[in-house]
C-alpha cells in the first residue's frame, strides 16, 4: 500500500513547480537571448546597407550611433569598409579587355557567315537550274513528270527568294544596324 | 556631327563599356575567359532580337544584360560542374609603381589574396559581391538580376561579406585599412 504523506506530496509539488518556474525562466531567457541575437545580427546587416547607403534615414542614424558607441561594431565596420574598397579596385587586366575586343571584332565570323549564305543560295539556284534543265531536255521524261517536277523546282526558288528578302529586310529596318558594336 | 550621330556613338560608347563590364563579370563567374565570350555575346545576341529585351539606350538594358549573363553562366557552370580555379596572374592589377615598390608590392599581394578569397566564395556569395562592389549596382537592381526580393538583398550581401571576411582572416590578412 502507498502511502499518502501529505507534507512529502507538498514538497513535491513545490519541487515541481519550482522546477517549471525554472524551465519556464530558462525558456524566457533562451527567447530573450535569440531575440538579443536576433537584433544584433539585424544590426550588423544595417552596417552593409549603410556602407553601401541603400538604407533609410532612421536606419542610419540607428547605425551611427552604434558606431559611435560601440568599439566591435566600429571595428567590424572598418574591416568591411577596406575588404569593399579593395574588391571596388579589382579590375581585369587592361590586356584581357583588349582581348574581348579583338575577338569581337574579329571579321572572320561575320564574313564567314555572309559567305557560307551566298554559297549556299548560289548553289541552291545552279542545282534547281540543272535539275529543270535536264528534265525539260530530256525527251524520255513524260509531261505529267515535267510538269510536277518544275512545280516543285518553281516552288523551291520561291522559297530561296522569299528567304532572301527576307533577310534584306531585317538588315534595312535592324534597330541598331547604326550603332557599332 | 549630327545630334543623331552624336547620339549613336554615345550609346555605342555605353554599350562598349556596359559589354567589358558584363564580360569581367562572367570571367569572375566562370573563371575561363573563351566561356565568357561565348556567354557575353549569345546574352548580347539576345538582347539585340529578343522582342521583350529593353533598348539599348533603356537604364534597363545594363541590368537586364546582366541577368542574363548570370544566368547563362550559372547554366554553364551546373553543366561543367566546374569547381572554381582561375590562374591570378592573368587578371591582375596595375605593375607596382616605381617610386614605392614595397608598397606596391603589398597592395598587389592583398589583391592577389581577395581574389583568391573571392574564388573561394560558393557562386551566390561571390555574384552579390561582385555586383554590388566591383559592378556597383544598387540593391534594386541586384534583387532583379538574381531574382530574389530587395529585402533580402542587404541579408545575403551581408553574410556574403562576412564570409569573404573570415576566409581573409584566416589567411592572416588584416584588415581595416591595414594589410
Amino acid at each position: 500500500m502507498i502511502e499518502n504523506d501529505p507534507h512529502k506530496t507538498s514538497v513535491q509539488n513545490t519541487a515541481s513547480k519550482h522546477e517549471a518556474f525554472l524551465k519556464s525562466n530558462d525558456r524566457s531567457m533562451d527567447h530573450s537571448k535569440i531575440q538579443a541575437k536576433s537584433q544584433q545580427d539585424k544590426n550588423f546587416e544595417l552596417l552593409s546597407g549603410y556602407l553601401d547607403g541603400e538604407l533609410t534615414q532612421q536606419e542610419a542614424q540607428k547605425v551611427m550611433l552604434l558606431l559611435e558607441n560601440d568599439g566591435e561594431y566600429k571595428k567590424l565596420h572598418d574591416e568591411l569598409l577596406s575588404m569593399r574598397q579593395e574588391v571596388q579596385s579589382l579590375s581585369l587586366q587592361e590586356s584581357e579587355l583588349e582581348y574581348l575586343d579583338k575577338l569581337i571584332k574579329e571579321p572572320i565570323a561575320k564574313t564567314s557567315r555572309i559567305l557560307g549564305f551566298i554559297l549556299i543560295s548560289a548553289s541552291a539556284v545552279i542545282l534547281i537550274g540543272l535539275l529543270l534543265f535536264f528534265v525539260f531536255t530530256n525527251p524520255a521524261i513524260s509531261l505529267a513528270l515535267k510538269f510536277g517536277i518544275s512545280l516543285m523546282g518553281g516552288g523551291a526558288l520561291l522559297l530561296l527568294i522569299s528567304v532572301l528578302r527576307q533577310k534584306m529586310l531585317n538588315t534595312r529596318n535592324e534597330k541598331y544596324n547604326r550603332l557599332k558594336i | 556631327m549630327t545630334k543623331v550621330e552624336d547620339y549613336t556613338q554615345q550609346i555605342s560608347e555605353e554599350f562598349v563599356q556596359c559589354r567589358k563590364q558584363a564580360y569581367s563579370l562572367a570571367v569572375r563567374l566562370l573563371n575561363n575567359p573563351d566561356d565568357a565570350l561565348e556567354v557575353v555575346q549569345t546574352s548580347i545576341e539576345k538582347g539585340l532580337n529578343h522582342p521583350g529585351a529593353p533598348a539599348l539606350d533603356h537604364p534597363e538594358f545594363k541590368p537586364w544584360l546582366f541577368t542574363v549573363v548570370r544566368n547563362k553562366s550559372i547554366d554553364i557552370l551546373r553543366r561543367n560542374k566546374r569547381l572554381p580555379h582561375v590562374e591570378h596572374e592573368e587578371f591582375h592589377t596595375q605593375a607596382p609603381s616605381a617610386s614605392e615598390p614595397e608598397k606596391a608590392l603589398q597592395e598587389l599581394q592583398l589583391k592577389e589574396t581577395i581574389e583568391h578569397a573571392l574564388d573561394q566564395l560558393n557562386t551566390e556569395q561571390k555574384e552579390i559581391i561582385l555586383l554590388r562592389d566591383y559592378h556597383n549596382f544598387s540593391y534594386i537592381d541586384i534583387a532583379k538580376i538574381l531574382g530574389i526580393a530587395k529585402g533580402s538583398v542587404m541579408s545575403r550581401l551581408h553574410r556574403a561579406r562576412m564570409a569573404l571576411r573570415e576566409i581573409l582572416v584566416n589567411q592572416g590578412v588584416s584588415l581595416g585599412g591595414q594589410s
